[in-house]
């Protein structure tokens, strides 16, 4: 048990509990859920004289997680089922840090709002949205890892984000950067993204950048990124799952941290 | 009275109270959300350090719930009344922008599209003279941008957007990517964005052509003591059924001192 800094302070007792990660989805059924190997996920809970519950969870994904698939959410269990005080299920319960890690680059990171579960399905049972919470999301992120360059006499050039967000959520046009990388030969007069996510020719996951004038022998480069508002296109695209606000991957961190009061 | 699954614990002694919400600024109509125990309410507990603990949750369901005010370059703010007199430990009358939550609050829309949070801070309120020296009741919250998105077409060169009710709109802070450029050519040029003189939105100017584009703003709060505060232009318009197209909410948790 770990001791406090301050010799004759109240010491609480923080108790170790692993905690529930899963998928939640609003029709349930066609979720895999995330398979967790030892020690990838750490809980504790204090519970305060005024019998409030403190707690932490810390989920550090390792190469052997499995992380699942078909979910709309991820909920996070609590140690003890909360009240929920109000019919709505968004107050603030807890922040959440999410965090890529010190060896990605870059270590894309944010910090949210935590909230008991929407009374979701688990895949077919209803009525366990007071164990677990969620986290929300400011925004959806992917990134090109280099240079992209259109091909000769090409007014397209695909890009897939697919790895990173997924095939179902559609960003909007805004949410798109692209940085134009050297002088091409003929003037592309814009550049701009096209076709995101219609499938066709661009495929799911990924949008045209378009230019109005190719170019033959030096044609254009350019970066890109995405920072998606959450939309419509997804189910609950506000709230983490294993593809928001990336696609989670090994060495990638979620904490949250807060308190709440139990269930009576 | 215990009837729990934790034996032996104490159980909290929650209290709802009135919700109220206040806005600060000359000539104001006074939001009225739908106070209720379910979507609007307002509750504390005392903690077994002394300190009381507070959740409010507001949603402004109806056009004129988040209530109105002609927006200035200045005096706009939402304050939110605590159940009881806090200690503000800057002394009596001052500022005191220390944050009353160790997590953020929640600005957020239900049901919208786009569907966003922004993280909020809530601080005791500053004294404004709306609050006669009775600030010590009352916390505000912080915010850390304006949002606003939208489409429009460039028509003969150039398009004028309305991006906001409130403040001017920074030309670096619009994103902007075209929809349908297939009618620009070599003449067009660049698209070049510049503030309207006398406006709170911006203009998009091109030597020529036609075409569509999406833009969204992710504003820098301006100058002023109530320039980074929650109100009803910041950090979105709150009208319900508005550009977001649903309600908005504000969601906070936060503990803090009582005067003793």
């Amino acid at each position: 048990m770990a001791k406090g800094l301050y010799p004759g302070a109240t010491v609480g007792t923080w108790v170790d509990y692993v905690p529930e990660i899963r998928g939640f989805s609003a029709l349930g059924g066609g979720i895999t859920q995330p398979i967790w190997t030892e020690g990838s996920r750490f809980g504790r809970y204090m519970i305060g004289l005024d019998g409030i519950v403190n707690f932490e969870i810390l989920l550090t994904i390792a190469s052997t997680d499995v992380l699942g698939s078909g979910e709309d959410v991820w909920g996070f269990g609590l140690p003890f089922p909360a009240n929920r005080s109000s019919g709505g299920a968004d107050l603030p319960e807890a922040g959440a840090f999410l965090w890529q890690g010190s060896a990605s680059n870059p270590q894309l990171n944010q910090f949210c709002s935590v909230s008991l579960m929407d009374p979701l399905s688990p895949g077919g049972t209803q009525g366990n949205e007071d164990y677990f919470c969620q986290i929300f999301i400011a925004e959806l992120l992917a990134f090109g890892s280099g240079v992209v360059t259109f091909a000769s006499s090409a007014t397209t050039a695909n890009v897939s984000y697919a790895s990173q967000l997924g095939t179902v959520f559609t960003p909007n046009a805004y949410d798109i950067k692209l940085v134009p990388q050297n002088t091409p030969s003929t003037s592309p007069v814009v550049l701009y993204p096209s076709n995101i996510n219609s499938g066709g020719n661009a495929g799911t996951g990924s949008f045209d950048a378009t230019i109005k004038t190719a170019s033959t022998t030096t044609p254009l480069q350019f970066l890109w990124q995405i920072r998606a508002w959450p939309n419509s296109s997804a189910g609950f695209a506000v709230l983490v799952n294993h593809q928001r606000p990336w696609t989670w991957a090994t060495g990638h961190v979620l904490s949250i941290t807060g308190r709440y009061e139990p269930r009576r | 009275m215990a009837r729990g699954l934790i034996a032996g614990t104490v159980e909290p002694q929650w209290e709802t109270y009135p919700l109220e919400v206040k806005l600060i600024g000359v000539g104001a109509t006074q939001p009225a959300p739908a106070y209720s125990t379910v979507t609007n309410f307002a509750r504390y507990c005392e903690t077994a350090e002394g300190l009381i603990d507070v959740w409010i949750m507001v949603s402004f369901f109806t056009n004129g719930d988040q209530g109105s005010l002609t927006p200035t370059t200045t005096d706009c703010a939402y304050v939110f009344k605590l159940p009881r007199p806090a200690n503000r430990v800057t002394g009596p009358g001052s500022p005191c922008p220390i944050p009353l939550s160790m997590h953020p609050g929640m600005a957020y829309w239900s049901f919208s599209n786009p569907w966003i949070t922004e993280p909020i801070v809530p601080t005791l309120a500053d004294p404004f003279t709306d609050l006669a020296g009775d600030e010590d009741s009352w916390f505000q919250c912080y915010v850390r941008r304006r949002l606003s998105f939208g489409t429009a077409s460039l028509s003969g060169g150039n398009a004028t957007v309305a991006a906001f009710t409130a403040g001017p709109v920074l030309v670096e802070d619009v994103d902007l990517n075209f929809t349908n450029a297939t009618s620009l050519s070599i003449t067009s040029g660049l698209p070049i964005i510049t503030n309207v003189p006398g406006s709170s939105g911006f203009q998009v100017t091109c030597a020529a052509g036609t075409a569509g584009f999406a833009y969204r703003v992710l504003g820098k709060e301006p100058t002023g003591q109530f320039g980074a505060l929650l109100n009803p232009f910041n950090p979105w318009d709150m009208t319900p059924g508005g550009l977001f197209g649903s309600f908005p909410n504000i969601f906070i948790r936060l503990t803090y001192e009582p005067r003793r």
